[in-house]
């Protein structure tokens, strides 16, 4: 597995718990989605495999996570990780070419064809002498997205990075998240509010309940890439839904005693939520 | 457009009020002359002056530059050693209850009255606004970006080039804008103490001689270095800080 996740559980003062027993395994190049409601421990679950919250040094958590083989701490160094924030974290002095460029600035490289080729992705290249503060709110979560896609990473790390974007970005973008994904065996994780863009996205779904613990763990086994998927959204969509997309929000929805729901969601899971086993 | 002809008109309704009391009193002529004989003692003594106006604007200058070098090395040297800030911030705070002013003799006395004793009482009085307007940009940098960074293993040299000082120079640029002012008046205050020349001293001067028209066209010098000052700063922040 490159990313596991053990037994992580972490508290920022002591007394309430954000993650409880968080475990979860990833292989290289897969993505994995996770999912819950506001202040459920999504964004500390990425900052904690980020290393920008340490579980070593932070007598308030406990568990390991390693990604391949070794420590955060350890992988950090070598500057295989980007990581997108949930807000879009621009240099207020740097232009949008310069602010893409950054980490390669950072890592020493210099690829203007590159970044060129980012900007037309993200289609900024109007804007690329523009600063952050003359831009839309949409317009910087692009710049961050290609900003974190510029050092074609190993690990990418993502916090809700298409909240602010309309449908039409949404879907381009997915499509170039997998291909990154697919071109250099990426390995992502991907923190959403959408349950949609979880399914879209990614190979497993993780939902955190509201007491910081995983409700359930889904395995997304559809034989269809995800290139296929996004080109046709709705249909996609039309088709998962039945099947992944109604028991997941009525799970989301629940926060009561269900714990580790593996594998594809059936019909027992329907009939339940038909029975009313699951307060919705 | 409109806003600079209400300023000059202003400015000409305020020098005929001065015009027509200096040459209609006796003691507004004595205590503060007139436009005229201001405009007639510069000219007849424009070299000594304006040579008046150079050693101070040259003390104020060396003094800031004293001080900008200062605050940023101690900057960067807290940048690599954060404990240090604990320390020295403390000290920088309590420092300022004292009226650095009344250094001016103390300076003087250590330094002679040459050059050095006004541009260390200039350095010393416009050092604390830049370090402290630093510290202050520093901290206002937002945390996610301290956190890219990390995530990104910038080296600490590259963030300091590329992050702490660029984003930090708007807050540095307003303490330049108060620096270079007390830099003039740090160098004015101690030429009063004692100095071969300057505005400062002509002042003095011109106050124990009951010398109006020397009194108002070294105030006059020194407010025009005060605004040669403030407009460089406003210049160099236009230029540099594009992006706010």
């Amino acid at each position: 597995m490159y990313l596991k996740v053990d037994d992580i559980s972490f508290s920022y003062d002591g007394k309430r718990s954000v993650l409880k027993n968080v475990s979860f395994a990833l292989p290289k190049g897969e993505t994995i989605a996770v999912v819950g409601a506001s202040g459920c421990g999504k964004s500390t679950l990425l900052r904690l495999i980020s290393g920008i919250l340490n579980t070593n040094s932070n007598s308030l958590s406990s568990g390991k996570i390693d990604i391949n083989s070794v420590s955060t701490d350890e992988y950090l160094k070598d500057g295989k990780l980007a990581f997108m924030f949930q807000e879009a974290t621009l240099m207020p002095n740097l232009t949008v070419r310069q602010n893409i460029e950054l980490p390669l600035q950072i890592k020493g490289v210099k690829n203007h064809e590159k970044v060129g080729r980012l900007i037309e992705t993200v289609g900024l290249t109007e804007f690329s002498s523009y600063f952050p503060n003359q831009l839309s709110g949409g317009m910087k979560t692009r710049v961050a997205l290609a900003r974190s896609f510029a050092t074609e990473p190993e690990l990418l790390l993502l916090d809700e990075p298409f909240s602010a974007l309309d449908i039409a970005w949404k879907s381009k973008l997915y499509i170039e998240l997998e291909k990154l994904r697919e071109l250099h065996k990426t390995t992502i994780v991907v923190v959403t509010h959408d349950v949609q863009e979880a399914l879209l996205l990614s190979n497993q779904v993780v939902i955190i309940g509201q007491l910081g613990q995983i409700q359930a763990n889904y395995k997304i086994t559809t034989e269809k890439s995800l290139y296929n998927r996004v080109h046709n959204v709705s249909e996609f969509l039309e088709e998962v839904y039945a099947d992944y997309l109604l028991p997941i929000q009525k799970v989301i929805m629940t926060d009561g005693n269900w714990n580790k729901l593996t594998g594809r969601a059936d019909n027992q899971v329907e009939e339940k939520v038909a029975n009313g086993h699951f307060k919705i | 457009m409109k806003k600079w002809l209400i300023y000059l008109l202003l400015s000409c309704i305020i020098l005929g009020i001065w015009q027509y009391f200096g040459s209609t009193s006796n003691t507004a002529r004595l205590l503060l002359s007139s436009p005229s004989l201001v405009i007639s003692y510069f000219i007849q003594n424009h070299f000594d002056l304006l040579q008046a106006t150079y050693t101070t604007l040259l003390e104020a200058v060396s003094g800031l530059a004293i001080a900008i070098c200062f605050s940023f090395s101690m900057m960067v040297l807290c940048f690599y050693r954060p404990k240090l800030m604990d320390y020295i911030l403390p000290i920088m705070i309590t420092s300022q209850v004292i009226p650095l002013i009344v250094l001016a003799p103390f300076f003087i006395v250590l330094m002679g009255i040459g050059l050095s004793s006004k541009i260390a009482m200039a350095a010393l009085i416009s050092f604390f606004p830049i370090f402290i307007n630093f510290a202050q940009g520093y901290k206002s940098i937002s945390k996610n970006i301290h956190e890219l960074m990390m995530v990104y293993q910038a080296p600490l040299k590259f963030r300091i080039k590329n992050v702490y000082f660029p984003l930090s120079m708007p807050s540095i640029l307003a303490g330049l804008k108060i620096s270079a002012n007390l830099a003039v008046i740090g160098a004015i205050v101690a030429e009063f103490s004692g100095a071969e020349n300057g505005l400062g001293k002509n002042l003095y001067i011109s106050a124990i001689r009951l010398e109006p028209e020397l009194m108002m066209s070294s105030l006059f010098l020194s407010m025009f270095i005060g605004i040669f000052f403030y407009s460089l700063f406003v210049i160099i922040e236009r230029r540099i800080v594009r992006w706010i």
